[in-house]
């Protein structure tokens, strides 16, 4: 599904990604574990398109997306839940459900899709008409992943979607993404500590400093104890 | 200090370098040619009256440079932009003096601009002509010795104004002015005219020159009640209020009589249906109407003529200038050619004493008047009782056989 | 009666203007210093639409709008989008004043010096309505304002393009995930500010005679209300406008002409001082607001 080659990507000068590669197969969940500051979100945000790597490829169902717009890749069905939600917080929960399907001009499209959501979401749904940033941090989560399911993405990449929420919140959290997974789209995502993230994991990649310091299946990350010590906070 | 004064050291000595290069050659040349210069605005709101001083020096050098120049030197006219700036002005002044060695100007047309320069002028011993210029503080015959005026200053014009309405027979005057040094002297000076005539005026109304919407002045004149307004207002301000007044329907109620920035042509271009009750004074650049005269007299007519050849008729596409204003210009350097050749030397010192005492034997009569006051006390040419009020409108609209020379008017309340 | 017409009309202008220089920083967070020159601009073209090239009032107006959105685009292609990251770099201070500047030197250069005379509507024709003397031009000043306002505030709040242009305001680079191109949007706040600016530019001249100097005293106005009614707010911008313009008629009855200014902008500065955030944050406006929205 996604394949990265040999990505490098610099703010300016300084090179904070030096030559990483992974690969996401389709329908699985892979999770990129690393410290704060390792380059997770740098990364993620140049798949998307946000910023521009400096060298490598990134292939997307065998196309080369290394320079595409981002709005381009929205229609292509990839979506990124960004780091800290990024809810619009002044726009009311249905009018951030409509800009997660502003690349879609079909209105049946989009309000069947709000209904599906809406199903899915009772929480959101009561408060569609309610200003985004009332929500709580748990609900503003799930808003920010009901937010990039309007398209009904392919793949979706997910920037730490446990931070700074309560624990009780991360396992709805998760059990949500479990869920996702089983509708078959495919998922990325990156977080500090894998707890949770590995239980619903196929496969994990660790990133230290820029670069790709292990990979493995669920299995094999559980049996390295420098890992275990470092990412994984109490199994 | 010792870092920061180094450049300036040396700009001092490269400006003395070249200003011993520059006088070297000037003094080289001097056996063929004399220098006159004139700063004033080319561009921006007032560019009329610095392109009309332009022209009407620039159309005087040439009859007097092919006649033969000043005393056997031909004329070189050095001129700059200002843009109507006091300090660009000044910096403009000081460069005709130590770069171009001018021997006499004519003054710029804003009297915030003489202000800035006019104590270098002097120091320079410099002749100096102010001819539309008219702030008050400007001549001082002790203060500024070289500097004379052939137009009239404030007091002057107020005298002219205030005796004007007081002869028609106005009770509640208005007294409209700026809120620039030009406006507050304007308002100043209207104030002395009243008191010296015993006229109490309603209320003196001021205003912020080039507001966007002069509606509240308007409004101030009309709970005023007055009959007439004596205004100190610049053309484009003018019009604003006139076309203010005549959109809350007072103008029919009053006389708008102005002092000389009314006659700018932007005023009667912008004052709108206002124009017919507007007023404005003036010297002997009128036609006398009234008594059958069709013309102006005949040295006036002559040069207007000329004016007219050179520049072409007033109008869209055509001059923009006032012939006053070209003839003032004109008159300016035939004035200096006769005190230098009456003097019979180029010393500033001789010819201010010819300007001085010898003025009543100045043979060319196309001024505000036909005899100037200058004496060793007084460099001001003009008195109240020169002038007269003359009419804004009809100089452009119904009576075109007079061009865009005055025609002069009578009211009466 | 009087008063408020005067206030109203001249506010109008204001308001045109505030909300105007509000489209632009409400999705860029910057001061477009030149906007009150593209106002300018706008009155000159329509003016030398009308008088040298014969043209009718319309479509001398709409010669002129294209030009100004023209105008708004170079400019933001040239002072603005070059300089990269807006927050953190201020530079566009230096080149939108260099614009306006520049601005102003074409239309001396182009259109002269000379305050020029234009048209008002309807030949200047006036009603009297309550003893007051209403000039329709002045009516049609405050409806167009008014309509404009409105239909602005309807797309701003109810279409697509709307939330959108809000989603950029409010993070541009979280918009880009939703497949919004900011670049665009802000690009047509841009386009959007230069045609209000004229249609500004052509109501005022009448009042303020076409020139290149015209907007010199209403363009700080413009700020003025840009800020009191927060900037980047447009709904406050607009309204801020209005006010100015009738505190402004309301105190020149008491005070001389000449420092009207300087009491408005004291107003303004108390304002300010107490409600930082522009009028719209007033207790007063958003208590029904909130309660509406938190059903
Ligand atoms: N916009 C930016 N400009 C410059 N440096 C940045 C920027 N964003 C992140 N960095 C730097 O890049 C490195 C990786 O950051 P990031 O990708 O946010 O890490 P992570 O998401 O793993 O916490 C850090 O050293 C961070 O300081
Ligand atoms: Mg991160």
């Amino acid at each position: 599904m996604l394949k990265v080659e040999n990505l490098t990507i610099a703010y300016g000068k300084t090179e904070v990604v030096h030559h990483v590669s992974f690969d996401v197969k389709k329908g699985s969940v892979v999770t990129i574990a690393g410290a704060n500051g390792a380059g997770k979100s740098t990364i993620l945000n140049t798949i998307v398109g946000l910023h521009r790597s400096k060298e490598g490829r990134i292939l997307y169902k065998g196309e080369d997306i290394t320079r595409t717009a981002p709005d381009k890749l929205v229609s292509k069905g990839i979506r990124l839940v960004p780091e800290g939600r990024q809810i619009f917080a002044e726009h009311t929960v249905e009018e951030n459900m409509l800009l997660g399907a502003y690349v879609e001009k079909d209105a049946k499209k989009i309000r069947d899709r709000m209904d599906q959501m809406y199903d899915r979401f009772p929480r959101i749904k009561e408060r569609r008409r309610q200003i985004a940033g009332t929500l709580s941090g748990g609900e503003q989560q799930m808003l920010a992943i009901a937010r990039a399911l309007m398209t009904a993405p392919d793949l979706l990449i997910l920037d730490e979607p446990s931070l700074g929420l309560a624990p009780i919140i991360v396992k709805d959290v998760f059990k949500l993404l479990t869920e996702i997974k089983q509708t078959g789209v495919t998922i990325l995502l990156v977080e500090q500590m894998v707890d949770n993230a590995l239980s619903i994991s196929d496969y994990a990649y660790v990133l230290e400093t820029g670069k790709i310091v292990f990979s493995g299946t669920r299995d094999e990350v559980k049996n390295s104890d420098d890992i275990v010590k470092a990412y994984l906070g109490n199994v | 200090m010792v870092r920061k004064n180094k450049p300036i050291t040396a700009v001092l000595v490269m400006v003395l370098m070249s200003m011993l290069v520059l006088g070297g050659c000037a003094s080289k040349k001097a056996g063929g040619e004399v220098v006159l210069g004139y700063v004033g605005p080319m561009t921006g709101p007032s560019a009329t009256m610095g392109i009309a001083t332009k022209q009407g020096a620039e159309l005087a050098i040439e009859e007097i440079n092919k006649a033969g120049g000043i005393m056997g030197k031909a004329i070189k006219f050095v001129t700059r932009d200002d843009e109507a700036d006091p300090t660009k002005s000044k910096t403009a002044v000081q460069e005709l003096i130590d770069k171009e060695k001018v021997q006499m100007m004519i003054g710029q047309p804003n009297s915030t601009c003489v202000a800035a320069s006019e104590d270098y002028v002097n120091k320079n011993k410099i002749i100096q002509i102010l001819n539309i210029a008219t702030n008050t503080q400007l001549i001082n015959a002790e203060k500024y010795p070289y500097t004379f005026r052939t137009f009239f200053p404030s007091p002057v014009q107020a005298e002219a104004l205030v005796n004007i309405a007081k002869k028609a027979g106005f009770q509640k005057i208005v007294l409209l002015g700026d809120t620039t040094a030009l406006g507050n002297d304007g308002i100043a000076s209207l104030q002395a005219a009243c008191k010296a005539a015993g006229i109490t005026p309603v209320e003196a109304i001021t205003y912020k020159s080039g507001d966007a919407d002069m509606t509240p002045v308007a409004e101030k004149i009309k709970q005023a009640g007055a009959d007439c307004a004596l205004a100190w207002t610049l053309g484009a301000d003018g019009a604003k209020i006139v076309s203010a007044l005549s959109r809350i329907g007072y103008m029919d109620k009053l006389i708008y009589l102005g002092y000389t920035g009314l006659s700018l042509p932007n005023f009667r271009e912008l004052a709108g249906n206002g124009i017919d009750r507007c007023y404005t004074i003036t010297g002997f650049w009128s036609v006398d109407k009234a008594s059958g005269a069709t013309q102006l007299d005949k040295a006036r007519q002559e040069l207007y003529d000329k004016i007219v050849a050179k520049y072409g008729k007033y109008g869209p596409g055509g001059r923009t200038t006032a012939p006053q204003m070209v003839a003032s210009g004109y008159e300016a350097i035939y004035l200096y050619k006769w005190a230098v050749e009456t003097a019979g030397t180029f010393d500033p010192d001789a010819v201010k004493k010819v300007l001085e005492t010898k003025i009543s034997e100045f043979p060319l009569k196309v001024g505000t008047a036909d005899t100037y006051r200058f004496s060793p006390t007084n460099h001001e040419a003009i008195s109240g009782k020169d002038l007269v009020p003359v009419l804004l409108d009809p100089m452009l609209t119904t009576d075109k056989i007079f061009g865009d020379v005055y025609i002069r008017g009578s009211f009466t309340k | 009666m009087q008063q408020l017409i005067f206030g109203l009309a001249n506010g109008s202008i204001y308001a045109l203007m505030a909300l105007a220089i509000g489209m632009v920083s409400s999705t860029t967070g910057i001061v477009n210093f030149a906007h009150a020159s593209v106002v300018m601009m706008g009155a000159m073209v329509s003016w030398w639409m009308m008088v040298i090239c014969g043209l009718s009032y319309l479509p001398a107006l709409f010669v002129a709008i294209a030009v100004s959105i023209v105008l708004n685009i170079v400019m933001y292609e040239t002072c603005v989008k070059k300089l990269g990251d807006l927050q953190n770099n201020v530079g566009w201070i230096i080149t939108l004043f260099g614009a306006s500047i520049i601005l102003d030197n074409i239309a001396r250069m182009m259109f002269g010096t000379e305050p020029q005379a234009f048209p008002y509507l309807f030949g200047g024709k006036m009603v009297t309505v309550f003893g007051a003397n209403i000039m329709l031009h002045e009516l049609m000043m405050i409806t167009i304002a008014v309509v404009i306002g409105v239909v602005y505030q309807t797309i701003i709040k109810r279409t697509r393009f709307g939330r959108a242009v809000r989603a950029v305001a409010f993070r541009p680079s979280t918009s880009e995930l939703m497949g919004i191109k900011s670049e665009k949007i802000i690009l047509s706040c841009f386009a959007m500010a230069g045609a209000v600016a004229a249609v500004g530019g052509a109501l005022i001249a009448p009042i303020t005679f076409a020139s290149y100097t015209m907007t010199y005293s209403i363009g700080l106005k413009g700020f003025a209300a840009a800020v009191l009614g927060g900037f980047g707010n447009t709904k406050g911008a607009f309204i801020g406008g209005f006010i100015l313009g009738l505190i402004e008629a309301f105190i020149c009855i008491f005070v001389p002409a000449g420092i009207k200014d300087s009491i408005s902008f004291v107003i303004m500065i108390i304002v300010i001082i107490f409600l930082p955030e522009g009028i719209m944050s007033a207790k007063f406006f958003n208590k029904n607001l909130s309660a509406a929205e938190k059903v």
